[in-house]
């Protein structure tokens, strides 16, 4: 079809993206309710590389209104405190960017009965203590998202950029992710994204590979084969992940092992599955997520 | 690249479908909520005003029916004294307005006047303030104009000061020059009394000296000489000598005088009439000068008894009338002559010196007084005064007569004159007019005078010659002779360089001698000139006599 694709467009798609939400309240906290109407489902339209907590002060308004009494009675067990989201039963991890849990849990690769919007449920009682950390103000959620992304820097630069920086460049990194400001934002990240020590590629790739019911794996994987000279690709990076991985629960004498196989899994990142040839600094470069890291869900695919 | 292709179509698909199809809806749905909430909103406020209303609504039913329980009467008279209160207070209401309406109106015009006030005050500042900066200005104007005076002032002050300094350094200095002026004349006073004093002194000593001479050669003449009336010369002599004047030519003091009997020398001078002859003081040098208009200088060998010609003094453009040789050492020749002027001409180089010009008509007799100062007479009645120097008459005496003849008694130019009035008129150096006048029997043709100037000798066309003693003017003696005619206006007669004789000549041709004392005729000399006798001139020494006559003979007499 086309020439040249500049890279700017690809990041600038990224960074357009929108998925379709439907918050819709849980039935015993429906119940609760003192008034004649019950709150209607909110809709958003959300980016895929912001979280859960940069709106929750959209969602604390629009179901104060239907719990005003409620709210000031502190026998209540109904408190915007205690407000956690559900999908199909899985409590939503807020320090995951939303695209991470979309692709995780509710694409339609990982579950048949996906559809959008995607219909999360708002539960304002009955915190589950063990499996969640109660959400946080926006401080929290800010000093989250620095910290992935000093992880990050420290990998690809020993840290040397982000150090380097001042702290207005760190807030209007996180006051455009906030304000949806692409150009304010690249202006910033494009300095993270250069190389240093007289290297054409990172140190290490930040990255994280998400499989369903584990934790995260994040492993040290450089995308340069010094031996053979040649930049290494996603391909590769998985394949050493996946092994590496299996290796250690090996030695940890786990029950299940990991399935190293790569074809039995579909890669998605950013809801889409790149071609398993492309050059992972390039991926690094251009498809992270704005805390600079890669990251990439696997999901078994359906037999 | 085309791993990059299927990425860039992958997140375009992804985008269509999970954003494209939903975005507008679920914008479109919350913009529905939101009103939906406003609206709920709105309903609820506006149902709890409804209960609201409606409790109020109730509690006035109650109230109504509460209230209408009590009699009729009182009621109305409730209300009508209600009626009534409200009526009163409105009307006091009513009246107070009314108040307060007029207040107002005073006070919104005494606000006026205020203002009216107010305006014409603040143009009559505006006037005085304009008036001020006028006024300002002039003050400038007139400080400026003051400061200028002043360093005017200042600068004729410092000028007065200067000049009052020099005033005095003037004065200061005019008080010494009086100062030294007065010395010095002082000084030229006392050294005019020495040197007048000297003067004298030295005049006495030359007196004495002369006295002395004179008694010396008295006593030798005493010895030798028997024809001289020497008593008779010697009182003359000693009388003028006593009289102080200083003698022209001190060195030919003592001379001999010799009464001429026989010609030496006779000779033709010019083609034309002879008009007048002279010795030169040195009696070395004859001149003549006659109608050739020439002077002839004859040289003298007196011892041979020969006249040879020297030389011949042109310039004269007429007639020479007269010649005078002067006394001073100057080797001046003078010549007047009928073309109304003098010439001096100089002997030495024989090159005319001056020509005086300035009488009206023939000059007839002219004579040095100095060196440098002559005096003429003429046709014209008047006498001049030349300086030599300036080349310039210095004074005319206006005598009123023609002037024959005239001589010089001192330095100062004091003249005798004789005119063809018969008079003789004595002129003072001072002033122009005659000091006297002397009245003869006829016109006067020649003046001689001695050279102690003490006797003046006349010749006058009555055939006479006079001898006038100057002292009292007195004619002393008359010489006549029968043969002596006098017949021109310019014959000349002369006296002897001592005074001892006067000579003149005749019409006839003949040299006539008187003695001075005895006014007798002494020789008469004749055969030689046949026409009449023009001038006759003495030596200088005494010894020759020499005469000359119209028809242009000269003879020279002696012994």
């Amino acid at each position: 079809m086309s020439s040249s694709i500049d890279d700017k467009d690809i990041t600038r798609e990224l960074w357009q993206s929108r998925l379709p939400i439907c918050f819709v309240l849980s039935d015993e906290d429906i119940s609760k309710v003192n008034r004649s109407e019950l709150p209607e489902p909110l809709y958003l339209m959300l980016a895929r590389h912001i979280y859960f907590p940069c709106i929750i002060d959209k969602i604390h308004r629009y179901y104060s209104i239907y719990f005003k009494e409620n709210l000031n009675d502190p026998t209540n067990n109904v408190n915007l405190t205690n407000l956690w989201l559900e999908y199909e039963s899985i409590p939503l991890k807020w320090h995951y960017p939303i695209g991470v849990l979309y692709d995780l849990y509710a694409s339609s690769m990982a579950s048949s009965s996906a559809r959008l919007p995607w219909q999360i449920t708002v539960h304002l009682s009955k915190f589950p203590e063990g499996e969640l950390i109660r959400f946080p103000d926006k401080d929290a959620i800010k000093a989250h998202y620095m910290s992935t992304l000093k992880e990050a820097d420290a990998l690809k630069h020993k840290g040397q950029i982000i150090g380097d920086m001042q702290e207005r460049d760190h807030k209007q990194l996180w006051n455009s992710l906030l304000q949806d400001k692409y150009e304010s934002f690249w202006n910033i990240n494009n300095k993270l994204m250069a190389f240093t020590d007289n290297l054409q590629y990172f140190r290490y790739i930040p990255f994280r590979i998400y499989i369903l019911d584990k934790p995260f794996i994040q492993k040290l994987f450089s995308p340069y084969d010094a031996d053979e000279g040649k930049g290494l690709t996603l391909n590769d990076l998985l394949h050493f992940a996946l092994n590496h991985e299996a290796q250690c629960e090996l030695m940890a004498n786990e029950k299940r092992i990991l399935n190293t196989n790569i074809d039995d899994y579909q890669i998605v990142t950013h809801g889409v599955q790149p071609p398993l040839h492309t050059p992972l600094q390039w991926l690094s470069e251009h498809f992270s997520y704005p805390d600079n890291f890669l990251h990439i869900c696997l999901i078994e695919k359906r037999t | 690249m085309e791993w990059k292709q299927i990425i860039y179509n992958q997140l375009r698909e992804r985008n269509r479908y999970e954003r494209d199809v939903y975005a507008e809806v679920v914008r479109h749905y919350n913009r529905l909520i939101e009103n939906y909430s406003i609206i709920l909103l709105r309903c609820t406020e506006q149902e709890r005003d409804i209960l609201s209303l409606r409790q109020e609504n109730t509690d006035l039913q109650k109230n109504s029916v509460s209230v209408a329980g009590l009699p009729v009467n009182d009621k109305v008279k409730t209300l009508e004294n209600d009626y009534m209160k409200a009526k009163d207070e409105i009307l006091t209401l009513l009246r107070e307005r009314g108040d307060i309406t007029k207040e107002v109106i005073s006070l919104s015009r005494i606000v006026k006047e205020r203002d009216d006030k107010l305006d014409s005050e603040e143009k009559k500042n505006q006037i005085l303030t304009k008036e001020n900066i006028s006024l300002k200005q002039r003050l400038e104007a007139a400080k400026e104009a003051s400061s200028g005076l002043q360093k005017v002032n200042e600068t004729i002050l410092d000028e007065f000061q200067a000049l009052q300094l020099a005033y005095s350094e003037l004065e200061k200095r005019q008080q010494e020059l009086d100062a030294t002026n007065a010395f010095l004349r002082r000084e030229m006073t006392e050294k005019v009394e020495k040197q007048a004093n000297a003067l004298d002194a030295e005049v006495q000593q030359h007196q004495r000296r002369i006295e002395d001479d004179v008694k010396r050669k008295l006593d030798e003449a005493k010895n030798d000489i028997t024809s001289f009336s020497t008593p008779t010369t010697v009182s003359t002599f000693k009388s003028s000598l006593n009289d102080g004047k200083i003698h022209r030519s001190p060195a030919a003091d003592f001379v001999k005088v010799v009464v001429p009997t026989k010609a030496i020398a006779k000779w033709d001078c010019c083609d034309n009439e002879l008009h007048a002859i002279q010795f030169h003081p040195s009696g070395s040098l004859v001149a003549t000068g006659g109608s050739d208009r020439k002077i002839h200088i004859w040289e003298l060998n007196g011892n041979l008894g020969q006249v040879q010609p020297a030389y011949v003094l042109a310039g004269n453009n007429s007639t020479v009338t007269a010649i005078d040789f002067d006394n001073e050492g100057a080797n001046l020749i003078l010549g007047c002559s009928e073309d109304f002027a003098c010439r001096v001409w100089g002997l030495a180089d024989q090159r005319l010196r001056h020509t005086l010009t300035g009488h009206g008509a023939k000059v007839f007799c002219a004579k040095f007084i100095t060196a440098s100062l002559i005096a003429s007479g003429s046709q014209d009645r008047t006498l001049k005064l030349w300086d030599l120097q300036n080349r310039q008459c210095v004074r005319t005496l206006f005598a009123g007569s023609k002037c024959h003849d005239l001589v010089a008694l001192d330095a100062s130019g004091s003249l005798i004159s004789g005119h063809f009035d018969k008079k003789i008129r004595f002129w003072d150096a001072k002033n122009d007019s005659t000091k006297c006048e002397l009245q003869l029997q006829a016109a006067i043709t020649s003046l001689a005078i001695n050279r102690e100037k003490q006797l003046l000798l006349a010749c006058s066309r009555d055939d006479t010659l006079k001898l006038i003693e100057l002292r009292e003017n007195r004619v002393i003696q008359t010489f006549s002779h029968d043969d002596f005619k006098v017949t021109s206006d310019t014959v000349k007669a002369v006296l002897s360089p001592d005074c001892a004789y006067a000579c003149a000549g005749g019409n006839d041709g003949s040299v006539f001698v008187w003695n001075t004392t005895t006014g007798k005729v002494e020789k008469v000399l004749n055969k030689e000139h046949s026409t009449i006798i023009n001038a006759v001139a003495w030596h200088p020494d005494g010894r020759f006599l020499v005469s000359c006559e119209k028809q242009r003979r000269a003879v020279l007499w002696g012994e």
